[in-house]
């Protein structure tokens, strides 16, 4: 049994059938990357797995259990946890604060402990905000907001991580601590990472497999350098103008 | 703020509470448990508007609840003023948690509009049921305490009103509390990290309406006199002016709005009732220009006391 | 059965009247997702200048009253400048600031124009005998049929000039609209003085029949709100149709079951409708 399980998904938007009949799968400790032109129904479909919409057909099977018809906050506490497109930290909260919103998410009131204030130091520590401990959110730069959402994901002991577009707006610097810290969350936490990313030359460097969808369909999927190659994925790339 | 002061400013107020019955004339005593009726509403209505982003409007409403059930216990069943006021308490805390639980799933707008219904449901219900609740002629029921003195019921009030700003000072700064902050923040992120968001404003709501449920029906033991004049919208106006003018979202925003706006109510009422349109342009102008009040405007000038928090 | 049909004729005419005011607030959820608590005392001070302008300037009825919707729609783009536009994405925010501006321009009525009712002149005196059961007050009939025209008007312009066009624009996307070209600052501004005339002309068609006093106002918005929740906030259509079941549901109410729970249906209905289907009759589907 796959440890993510995705059959025959569809979710239609009214006349719009954004993810058609998807079907893939994912074992525990793989990286994988999601590609696609824009609209292909990538943030749909991850928007269907963390339970934001109900999706109209198929299943989805987690970790041996069912996903279907769970609310997002269920979904996470199964061990799902999220990053957004664009980022959505709570901004009059400090980064601390937002760690421990995580721990309260997954564990309910346990109130403050030694051993979560520990926790939330060393994971703000991991993505390397431990000197913006007590700073309010809106006060960081991009990639430091990108990085909180991850300590946030991470403070709900997820099984998946589900990435949306983590190096979007990020200079090449940046880019190299972000690709290191996903190495990370995988080797030092053990999490799944499902990863969908615009900038295909770092996404290489780190994915093991790669999912292409186009249309709401997914065209292609396998090991990044075959992938790249097949012919359907170069058509739906170049049928798009920008990327 | 460092510590000691927190705790010299803490024990100058308990001295000032202790000291005040005994100083004050009848009139200022009485303006002195009203700021503590208005403390008690503002606080509640602050934790529910100021940290979960629900702008109830019946907070009055659930003081007249209160005040109404705890008045009709005296007077029916002759239960004691202070027994009556749990039952008040917890009857506010089930319609509260009934409201809540029909109208949160919707949020923002609806939640406004649907409190606004509740309570003006409520007031013609209580204006009509005249046999029972004397309409507008308002309702007679006995003293807050066996006996009738102002003093003791300051204290009274006074010791409720510093154990209800305890609760909510340990609410906020409880995982409850960080959980209301990360739902006013941003509903979509909260949830993605396993908040159940209705059921926190469902909580927040119920929180706030049984808190005010206590303070109505405490007042109107004290008042000795139920009329449907305390779940108008002129008292919600006045709780959410204070809490405005004060410091939406802060936890000394409301006591400070609550005491400088009755006080200064007593001052200028010679000019009649005209106090309630100063009110509201004070109001009106703090939260175009000052969204975070008095609270707000004081920590902008002496930003080093707050540094440590 | 002659009670019966007055009962509903009433209702209808009510309902018209209670669409009418109700649009402004409609309109203004629609496009801007702000719910004007000011909105019934923007009503009632066009129903006190279009009496003062009769009255004291002896200005013909007509003049007075498009003096008063005129003075009342910069009143509203005022507002939209000055309070509304700062709170911009923060929907709690305009929600509170309109609250206290409905007090205050109570508390400023109060001041200005005292406690007692005041009233425009008649339009029409005299009463018709209508389906030759029951008489009813020529006024109410011009009341009820002036009302008509100004739906009928806004409804032109929303649904077929350039101006409906960008409204309805903004209303369903702001971003998009934007991107096109649209202005949407000045289209907010634009509707809210037009939800905001829109209350002014309810209130200098209604104020010959009902007087307007200070405190009148609660009643109008509080109506104005159940008909918006009724019929799907931001729905025109709904705001006509919910207008009309209000008015019928609550004299019959009034009629059949006590006149003092006249309005307590009202919220009645509001409360159900919130529970049940809380897009209301007509509202839009979400994505």
């Amino acid at each position: 049994m796959a440890f993510l399980d995705v059959q025959h998904v569809t979710k239609r938007f009214g006349g719009l059938t954004a993810v058609a009949d998807v079907s893939f799968q994912m074992e525990q400790g793989e990286i994988v990357g999601l590609i696609g032109p824009n609209g292909a129904g990538k943030t749909t479909l991850f928007n269907l797995i963390a339970g934001t919409f109900p999706f109209d057909e198929g299943r989805i099977v987690f970790d041996g259990e069912p996903l279907n018809g769970l609310k997002p906050y269920h979904v996470c506490r199964r061990g799902i946890a999220r990053t957004f497109q664009i980022t959505r930290p709570f901004l009059e909260m400090t980064c601390y604060e937002n760690v421990v919103v995580g721990f309260i998410g997954r564990d309910g009131f346990t109130g403050e402990t030694p051993e979560r204030r520990r926790r939330a130091e060393e994971i703000l520590k991991l993505v390397g905000l431990d000197e913006f401990l007590h700073t309010q959110a809106r006060h960081l730069n991009l990639i430091n907001k990108k990085k909180l959402e991850i300590a946030r994901a991470l403070a709900t002991r997820p099984k998946l991580i589900l990435l949306d577009e983590v190096l979007g707006g990020l200079n090449t610097g940046e880019m190299v601590q972000a690709l290191d810290l996903i190495r990370a969350i995988r080797d030092r936490f053990g999490v799944t990472v499902l990863w969908i990313e615009h900038v295909m030359g770092a996404l290489m460097q780190v994915v093991e497999r790669l999912l292409v969808l186009d249309g709401g369909r997914l065209i292609c999927q396998g090991d990044p350098q075959t992938v790249v190659r097949d012919p359907r994925v170069i058509e739906a790339y170049l049928g798009e103008a920008d990327d | 703020m460092p510590r000691s002061l927190v705790w010299l400013l803490s024990l100058g107020l308990f001295g000032v509470l202790a000291v005040l019955p005994l100083v004050a004339g009848d009139y200022w005593l009485h303006t002195a448990i009203l700021c503590l009726f208005y403390v008690m509403m503002a606080a509640s209505w602050n934790l529910l508007a100021g940290y979960t982003g629900q702008v109830s409007f019946s907070h009055a409403a659930f003081a007249g609840i209160g005040a109404y059930v705890s008045g009709m216990c005296a007077i029916y069943f002759h239960l004691p003023p202070l027994l009556g006021a749990l039952v008040g308490m917890a009857v506010a805390a089930v319609l509260g948690l009934l409201l809540g639980v029909l109208c949160i799933r919707m949020g923002g707008i609806y939640l406004s509009l649907t409190t606004l219904a509740f309570s003006e449901m409520l007031r013609i219900v209580i204006d009509n049921e005249y046999e029972i609740t004397r309409g507008t002629m308002g309702l007679s029921v006995p003293f807050v305490l066996p006996f009738y003195s102002k003093a003791w019921a300051f204290y009274l009030m006074g010791a409720v009103t510093l154990g209800l700003l305890y609760v909510i000072h340990r609410i906020i700064r409880s995982d409850l509390g960080t959980a209301f902050r990360a739902v006013q923040n941003d509903e979509t992120a909260a949830a993605s990290l396993g908040i159940h968001v209705v059921k926190i404003r469902v909580a927040a709501f119920v929180i706030s309406s049984t808190m005010a449920g206590l303070a109505g029906a405490l007042y109107g033991h004290y008042h000795q006199l139920i009329t449907p004049e305390i779940l108008s919208l002129n008292l919600m106006f006045l709780v959410l002016a204070m809490t405005i003018i004060g410091g939406l979202g802060t936890f000394a925003g409301p006591v400070v709005g609550a005491v400088f706006l009755e006080v200064l109510s007593e001052y200028i009422r010679i000019y009649g009732e005209f106090h309630v349109l100063i009110f509201g342009l004070v109001a009106l102008f703090i939260s175009r220009f000052a969204p975070e009040g008095l609270v707000g405007l004081w920590r902008k000038r002496f930003p080093t006391l707050d540094a440590q928090r | 059965m002659d009670d019966f049909l007055l009962y509903l004729t009433n209702g209808l005419l009510l309902g018209v009247i209670y669409a009418l005011s109700a649009l402004g607030v409609s309109l203004i959820v629609g496009i801007m997702n702000v719910i004007n608590f000011a909105h019934g005392e923007l009503y009632v001070l066009a129903g006190y200048f279009s009496a003062l302008f009769a009255h004291a300037l002896g200005l013909p009825i007509p003049v007075a009253m498009a003096l008063a919707v005129g003075l009342v729609f910069v009143f509203g783009l005022l507002i939209e400048r000055t309070l509304i536009q700062p709170t911009y994405g923060n929907d709690m925010y305009s929600l509170i600031i309109t609250f206290i501006l409905s007090i205050v321009l109570q508390n400023a009525y109060l001041f200005i124009f005292g406690p007692y009712p005041q009233k425009p002149p008649n339009w029409v005196t005299g009463s018709t005998h209508l389906f030759g059961l029951f008489y009813y007050g020529n006024q109410r009939l011009a009341s009820f049929l002036a009302g008509a025209a100004v739906i009928a008007l806004l409804f032109l312009l929303i649904k077929k000039t350039w101006f409906g066009k960008m409204v309805r624009a903004v209303a369903q996307d702001r971003e998009m609209a934007s991107m096109v070209g649209v202005n949407s600052t000045r289209v907010n501004m634009l509707s809210f003085a037009l939800g905001c005339a829109l209350a002014a002309a309810a209130g200098v068609i209604l104020a010959p029949i009902f007087p307007v006093n200070p405190t009148a106002s609660v009643g109008i918005s509080l109506t104005a709100f159940v008909v918006v929740v009724l019929g799907g906030m931001g729905s025109l259509e709904g705001c006509v149709v919910g207008g009309i079941l209000l008015g019928v549901v609550q004299n019959l109410g009034a009629a059949y079951v006590s006149s003092g729970y006249k309005h307590f249906f009202g919220f009645l209905i509001l409360v159900l409708v919130l529970t049940v289907r809380p897009s209301g009759l007509f509202g839009r589907k979400e994505i």
